[in-house]
């Protein structure tokens, strides 16, 4: 990878300090899992392969509940260890009741504490969707080495220029999300942030997307979506 | 999927993975991933030996093998961890925890190797006491791989934890002969997990004889 698109691309370690929680916690794990982060947001009803993705989730935590609540009865509850069919079966259905509860106890847990955050995880999935601009960059840049068109090359500079400002936008939209998190009463730098953010999307507006026959012409409109999308997120967060 | 990048990570690279529980670096994750993992690569091992008899006992055997490994693990682990505070040791129940869970993650990823293996002789044998006693040999060699690799990570962990060192590698011992007793015989009280030919679905088995007793019966039918 070229090196200005390596220091463009958000790496998992930049995510967890952006995102502000602590690394022991499970949090940074749950809002990193996509099927998780777009259930929360409602993304994944009309999409079959997303909704796949559910169904599998919901069915290996059943399983690992399962795995669970097993020895959980045998310890705890029932200790029926026995080769009558008739009386192993009341212990079959008690274990699966408590796995049912153990999973929807899971599910509510997973619910709670990933609501208040909606705003981290619409960040998440911009910062998804910047992460893979960077890399059709990338792969239009090992396409273009063959090619050799002037043209292309200008256009590749405000694609970089597009995704630096996004980047920026990104940045300070997390850092935004986390003030206001971490200090719902008073917050100064918050407006200067603000500030910061308005002036972004001024430069990103300025951008001529009119020629999007070439491929980096799209590619810089993508930059564009994501940088307004993130700028519209932090004027919801500006009115909350 | 995460878990299974945690497994592939802790393969990778063992030696790093190691100095992370040693300086508890993001213990949570690593102990939900490994479990998540280890599951579904028992449960995966646990399906194949079931599915030699039956349907119903596929199935069950896919969730009796991990639950086994686990109940184990709850079982022993406290002897493990209060002994060795108690002689001296720094670590935490977090790490102590990650580090058995390694050796699980370790274990079902060995066993989920010996798959194939297994389902060839499932399809190209019909002798039970043959396949049972393969399996008892899988069970048992990928155990002691396990093993070896939890008390080499334990040795690990102590190396600047010097205070009482000596003594606690001997509780280790003691532990890991501790843990393949109660493993084994564990494993003899929520059997069948292969389920024998001809006879109906069992969730469990009349509790007689032992383990060891039962191999070594297998053993004389087999070489009859």
């Amino acid at each position: 990878m070229n090196s200005d698109l390596n220091s463009l691309k958000f790496s998992e370690d930049e995510l967890d300090n952006l995102m502000g929680f602590s690394p022991e916690s499970l949090t940074v794990s749950l809002c990193r899992n996509e099927v998780i982060r777009q259930t929360i947001l409602g993304k994944i009803w009309g999409d079959y392969k997303k909704l796949f993705s559910l169904i599998s989730t919901e069915l290996i935590s059943l399983f690992l509940s399962l795995v669970l609540a097993g020895p959980l009865m045998l310890l705890l509850l029932d200790r029926t260890i026995t080769p009558d069919v008739q009386a192993t079966l009341p212990f079959l259905l008690k274990a699966i009741a408590l796995s049912i509860v153990i999973t929807l106890g899971v599910n509510l847990g997973v619910g709670f504490k990933l609501k208040p955050l909606r705003n981290v995880l619409y960040l998440m999935e911009e910062v998804k969707k910047y992460n893979d601009t960077v890399k059709a960059v990338e792969i239009l840049d090992q396409f273009s080495k063959t090619e050799s068109l002037e043209d292309k090359l200008v256009n590749r500079a405000e694609v970089i220029q597009a995704l630096q400002i996004t980047r920026n936008s990104l940045v300070s939209a997390f850092q935004t999300e986390r003030i206001i998190r971490e200090h719902q009463d008073f917050i100064d730098r918050r407006y200067e942030l603000f500030a910061h953010l308005e002036n972004n999307l001024t430069t990103l507006m300025t951008f001529n997307v009119n020629n999007q026959a070439n491929e980096y012409g799209q590619l810089l409109n993508e930059a564009l979506q994501i940088g307004m999308s993130v700028h519209r997120e932090i004027e919801k967060l500006k009115q909350n | 999927m995460n878990s299974f990048a945690t497994v592939m990570t802790l393969l990778r690279e063992r030696q790093q993975f190691l100095e992370d529980i040693r300086h508890g670096v993001k213990l949570k994750p690593k102990l939900v991933n490994l479990f998540i993992s280890s599951s579904v690569f028992f449960g995966i091992y646990g399906l194949i030996i079931g599915s030699s008899s039956s349907f119903l006992q596929a199935i069950f055997s896919a969730i009796k093998l991990p639950a086994l490994y686990f109940l184990t693990l709850i079982i022993c682990f406290p002897t493990l961890y209060f002994l060795n505070v108690m002689f001296g040791s720094k670590h935490s129940f977090e790490q102590y925890l990650t580090l058995l869970m390694t050796a699980m993650a370790e274990i079902s990823v060995l066993l989920l190797g010996f798959a194939p293996v297994t389902f060839f002789f499932m399809l190209s044998t019909q002798d039970y006491q043959f396949f049972k006693l393969l399996n008892v040999g899988n069970f048992a060699l990928t155990g002691f791989l396990g093993t070896k690799l939890f008390y080499d990570g334990m040795q690990f962990m102590s190396e600047k934890d010097a205070d009482g060192q000596k003594l606690r590698l001997n509780i280790l011992r003691f532990w890991l002969i501790l843990y393949a007793f109660v493993g084994s015989q564990l494993g003899w009280t929520l059997r069948p997990f292969f389920g024998a030919p001809g006879e109906p679905f069992q969730l469990f088995r009349e509790q007689d004889s032992n383990f060891y007793m039962n191999v070594i019966e297998s053993l004389s039918q087999l070489f009859q």
